[in-house]
């Protein structure tokens, strides 16, 4: 069932602090959080936010086109180390 | 002779398709319009280290997937003999390179700068939700993210085997 939107979009409130502080004084350091569940939200846009995947911290890159989603769908849990001479390919945005 | 750096894995032989020898074929890169151009392939088993080259008699799609006939092969049992080898090929006759794409091979081994530091060397190309990114392993052996982008990625020059880090870029 979705969530009501009466409630708005889940965001932990630690991190929607540090976010509004961080969008005020303009500052570009990365903000650490653990909240996966946190949605993006588009004062987030432009940051670079780390999100800890169980093991490590993942720089997520906030981008408008993420803005919706939670930030666990961009700090995978699982490493596929796939084949590495293959002709696999990698796109840089 | 071509230089073994020069080869790369481009598609996987899978279960026989139909009764003349067909098989289907798994590519790595996901794009299939190379395996049209390709004449003749080296093949490996990666368990056994066992190589040999094929020609490549026929290749089809069927659907969303593509099936290929080496030449020699004309039954099921010889098909599935093969099931599981790999197919590589020269780095021109591999998935080909579009603006701002380079092959996951190229990355893994490059030594990652930030300023004039040694960072630490690309040692995974891992796929993420919003983008890829460069697993990236430093002296110690502990192993951090990069995304790939432009903004954390300015310099990247393959021949030299170096990738710089802008100054955008903090370590988690």
């Amino acid at each position: 069932m979705a969530r009501s939107v009466k409630k708005g979009p889940f965001i932990a409130g630690k991190l929607y602090q540090r976010i509004l502080d961080a969008s005020k004084t303009g500052e570009k350091r990365m903000i650490r959080t653990y909240s996966r569940t946190s949605t993006i939200i588009p004062e987030m846009v432009g940051m670079t936010i780390s999100v800890y995947n169980g093991k490590t911290w993942i720089p997520v890159y906030v981008t408008e086109n993420l803005v919706g989603h939670k930030l666990g769908e961009f700090a995978p849990t699982r490493v596929f180390r796939g084949h590495a001479g293959s002709d696999r390919k990698a796109v840089r945005r | 002779m071509i230089d073994e750096r020069e080869k790369l894995a481009t598609a996987r032989l899978g279960a026989p398709y139909g009764v003349r020898g067909f098989q289907a074929v798994r590519t790595y890169s996901g794009d299939t319009e190379h395996l049209f151009r390709l004449a003749e392939v080296e093949l490996r088993e990666s368990r056994s280290g066992r190589l040999r080259t094929a020609a490549v008699d026929a290749v089809r799609t069927l659907g969303n997937k593509v099936v290929m006939r080496l030449t020699g092969v004309t039954t099921p049992e010889q098909a599935r003999e093969l099931s599981g080898w790999e197919l590589w090929v020269p780095r021109s006759e591999a998935s080909t390179l579009a603006d701002g794409e380079y092959y996951a091979a190229d990355l893994c081994g490059c030594t990652v700068f930030q300023g004039v530091r040694a960072v630490g060397t690309v040692t995974n190309v891992l796929v993420a939700g919003g983008g890829d990114m460069l697993e990236v392993t430093d002296d110690a052996g502990k192993p951090f993210m990069v995304p790939f982008l432009e903004l954390f990625v300015p310099v990247l020059d393959i021949a030299a085997r170096r990738i710089e880090l802008s100054g955008e870029f903090e370590r988690p």
